[in-house]
């Protein structure tokens, strides 16, 4: 038989200051195109602050939420961190919020890499370990705080954010139904070692790559599972912006309603590894027990993660003491475009 | 503390017993003119907080600045400026509630 | 068993760029030497105050320099306690004088610190406090959470604080060898450069360069000033396991032991060197001293009582503020300053104090005319 498997708790995090894409629209000399983006604002972290100190925030959060901890000691844990700017090169952000959590010393562990599908690249790997028993447990984790050039449009977008997820097979709020990933040697968007700031191929970043791959997993994963994109109470799209996902969403078939709650996008800027997490975080605040949820993230390079979820039932109970975190973080503390590269200039 | 990773890996094992920690602003001041490893984080707030069982002496976040009698939490953040080559300085400071 | 102070010495403090921190050490000694009645053979040991040659000049083995100033390389030591370790070496000197082992033992206090950057002098004295509990504070940053809970629990303005450094200014002006000759007013210090609020850049003493030496011996010898007590004190060395920021409770101790055995009360004291490292400390001295009830040191000070023609003379040589603060020679500064008033017949009774760090350590003696 089977074991179900899925989210246990989640946890998100975003910096307490926050840019307007007016006053980056200022610094640029130019017009606004944050309402054609889809992005009125982003996240700015502290200058105290990195991937790993806010993935320690967000998995905090989820650990907190944990009703029963002794799961966490019955046999080896695995925790994954998926970023575009891990702090160390060589040295995991893994083992720094594993120390940070007190979490126990049998842990498996490894920083992920791909764009912005790196957090649901982790969440998916948690899912085998737990499901195939190698693990007792699972902690999946998208952070980024995105940089981008000055004066590049990438700045209107290049946000920062964390979102963790406690994996396992009990005592489940969302159990995980199915799960495709699709890649290819794609080039719209990379970033060589040496170099601060990526690089990406203007146009071809949408039809071929963006697009190409959510359609392809997305397609798979609805007929492996015999379901309809009506099926969804939820849909969730990687948002590289809040133009893309609703255009993908369009092509799917699905209504605004159903996107909706997806779109965080729009007031923390795309958190890159963290982005479709953190729409999850969202949506899964808001969902109600039995509804079902369709994700589909995207990573360039590339590829896409594409999950369905199903809400346990006592969904509400389970999440009545916890906040939501859009409103609860979202900040009104706005900042100049000096403070921001000040910060940006680590 | 000086950055070295002998001294750091003594110090990580006490993060969980302060994360998510409560207390409150006994006194409070901004260092402006900071020691070495801290040039980029100037200014920033230094003050000492009561706990439960305690007093400890605290880094404030980022920018924010307190006041007596403020509730703080306690947080995971880089505690010196950012360099290229050695261990990044991880530690705790204090986050107004 | 009476010590006596048989000679003292002190170099012009300040920024003495030819002079180095063997030069500051020589002259001590030799100047304390010559103004004297003793020969160098005379001098059976000699303890060395420094806080930071380690860190400055990367210079230890100080007891070793200073002992190979003197023909015969008397026997020699360093001692430390960060800011108090002229304090801590004069303990020393009279505990080995009080033992009978010793008559006649020389202290030398002195400290090089302009060499390096102000930064780097400023990093250096860091290490007075407790540098792992208490990392991210620098000295302004811990005297100033003690300033906000004075201005907070007893309303201690900030023209108050102010007065601390008017009043040890204008006193420097009287004093040769003071490292500032300048007169200041409330509004200047007021409106100088905000270091770490409520402490300004006018509250804080300077980096300094400096030496300062004393003879002391238990030989009976004539028109010698006595030291008539002393008493050490310790606290904790973070402010985080203080029962209050508002009292050096280690000043407390000290100076309780040393009226003890000096026999005398606060009332009797005409002239007090004290560690004004920055404008608080003054007004918390002359608190825990006695002078002053908790909480009416700044009053007293804005009211004139902490000067000549009031209550008690603060800081007559300028105070570490005006006259300056070459750390390791402080404490041995403030006994040859208040020795010298007493031998000149200016005063009869002084006190010194002389704290490190936050208030960790501290140290009290009590001076007197032959009795």
């Amino acid at each position: 038989m089977d074991k179900s498997v899925g989210i246990v708790s989640w946890g998100a995090y975003i910096p307490q200051s926050v840019i307007k894409s007016s006053e980056i629209a200022s610094a640029h000399n130019g017009k606004d195109l944050g309402p054609t983006l889809g992005v009125e604002q982003k996240t700015v972290p502290g200058i105290d602050e990195d991937s790993t100190t806010i993935a320690v925030e967000a998995a905090y959060q989820a650990y907190s939420r944990l009703a029963k901890k002794e799961f966490l000691e019955k046999k080896m844990g695995v925790i994954f961190v998926g970023s575009e700017s891990h702090p160390y090169a060589v040295k995991p952000t893994s083992g720094i919020v594993a120390q940070a959590l007190g979490l126990q010393k049998y842990m498996a562990m490894a920083d992920m890499q791909f764009a912005c599908k790196a957090g649901t690249q982790s969440l998916q790997a948690c899912f085998a370990y737990v499901k195939s028993e190698m693990a007792g447990f699972g902690l999946a984790i998208g952070v980024d705080t995105a940089q981008s050039r000055p004066g590049d449009v990438l700045e209107y977008t290049a946000g920062a954010g964390g979102a963790a997820f406690f994996v396992g097979t009990e005592n489940l709020s969302a159990e995980m139904i199915g799960t495709v990933s699709v890649a290819t040697d794609t080039p719209d968007f990379w970033r060589r070692p040496r170099q601060e700031f990526p690089e990406h191929a203007g146009r071809f970043s949408g039809e071929p790559a963006y697009f190409n791959h959510i359609l392809v997993a997305g397609r798979k994963l609805l007929t492996d599972l015999n379901m309809k994109i009506s099926d969804f109470d939820y849909c969730i799209f990687h948002t590289p912006n809040g133009k893309f996902p609703r255009a993908v969403a369009k092509t799917m078939g699905c209504s605004e309603d159903q996107i909706k709650y997806s779109l965080v996008v729009k007031s923390i800027g795309n958190t890159y590894a963290a982005a479709s997490l953190m729409a999850l975080t969202n949506v899964l605040d808001q969902a109600k027990g039995g509804e079902k949820i369709f994700m589909a993230s995207y990573g360039s390079g590339a590829g896409s993660d594409c999950f369905v979820f199903k809400c346990a039932d006592n969904l509400k109970e389970r999440k009545s003491e916890w906040n939501r975190f859009l409103t609860d973080q979202m900040s009104n503390q706005y900042i100049s475009y000096s403070e921001y590269r000040r910060r940006s200039e680590k | 503390m000086k950055g070295y990773p002998a001294e750091y890996w003594r110090l990580n094992k006490d993060w969980t017993k302060w994360i998510g920690k409560t207390g409150e602003v006994v006194a409070t001041t901004v260092i402006r003119v900071p020691p070495l490893t801290l040039q980029k984080m100037a200014p920033y707030t230094f003050s000492l907080i009561k706990f439960d069982n305690e007093h400890k002496e605290l880094m404030g976040v980022d920018d924010e600045i307190l006041k007596i009698g403020d509730r703080v939490k306690c947080v995971f953040r880089r505690i010196a400026d950012a360099n290229e080559k050695g261990i990044i300085m991880y530690g705790i400071k204090i986050k107004k509630i | 068993m009476k010590i006596l102070i048989a000679g003292s010495y002190i170099t012009k403090f300040g920024e003495l760029w030819e002079k180095s921190l063997k030069d500051l050490i020589t002259e001590a000694e030799l100047g304390v030497i010559k103004n004297s009645k003793f020969d160098d053979e005379e001098i059976e040991a000699i303890f060395v105050s420094n806080m930071a040659g380690g860190i400055f000049d990367g210079q230890l083995h100080l007891g070793a320099m200073a002992s190979g100033v003197l023909k015969n390389y008397p026997p020699a030591m360093r001692v430390e306690g960060a800011c108090a370790s002229g304090g801590l070496a004069m303990i020393v000197a009279e505990y080995a004088l009080l033992s009978g082992k010793y008559k006649t033992v020389m202290v030398v206090g002195a400290e090089k610190m302009t060499d390096v950057s102000n930064q780097m002098a400023t990093e250096g004295l860091n290490g007075a406090a407790d540098t792992e509990a208490e990392f991210g504070s620098t000295f302004p940053g811990l005297y100033a959470l003690m300033a906000q809970r004075h201005m907070k629990e007893f309303g201690t303005t900030r023209d108050q604080l102010s007065a601390v450094s008017v009043k040890n200014h204008k006193h420097g002006l009287l004093n040769p060898l003071a490292q500032f000759h300048k007169e200041i007013t409330i509004s200047e210090v007021n409106g100088s450069e905000m270091i770490a609020p409520p402490l300004r850049l006018l509250d804080c003493s300077p980096i300094s360069d400096g030496a300062a030496a004393v003879i002391l011996t238990t030989k009976d010898l004539p028109n010698c000033p006595e030291i008539m007590g002393f008493g050490q004190g310790m606290d904790s060395l973070s402010l985080a396991k203080r029962k209050s920021l508002t009292t050096i409770v280690a000043g407390v101790k000290a100076a309780d032991i040393a009226y003890k055995m000096a026999g005398i009360k606060p009332g009797d004291i005409e002239a007090a060197e004290i560690h004004d490292c920055f404008s608080i400390a003054e007004i918390l001295a002359i608190e825990d001293l006695g002078f002053f009830k908790k909480g009416l040191g700044g009053k007293a000070t804005i009211e004139g009582k902490t000067t000549y023609g009031g209550k008690v003379i603060i800081n007559p040589s300028g105070g570490l503020k005006s006259n300056g603060h070459p750390v390791g020679a402080t404490g041995i500064k403030q006994i040859a300053y208040l020795s010298q008033l007493i031998r000149d017949k200016k005063i009869k009774t002084g006190l010194t104090q002389n704290i490190g760090g936050s208030g960790a350590t501290a140290v009290v003696h009590i001076l007197g005319g032959k009795r």
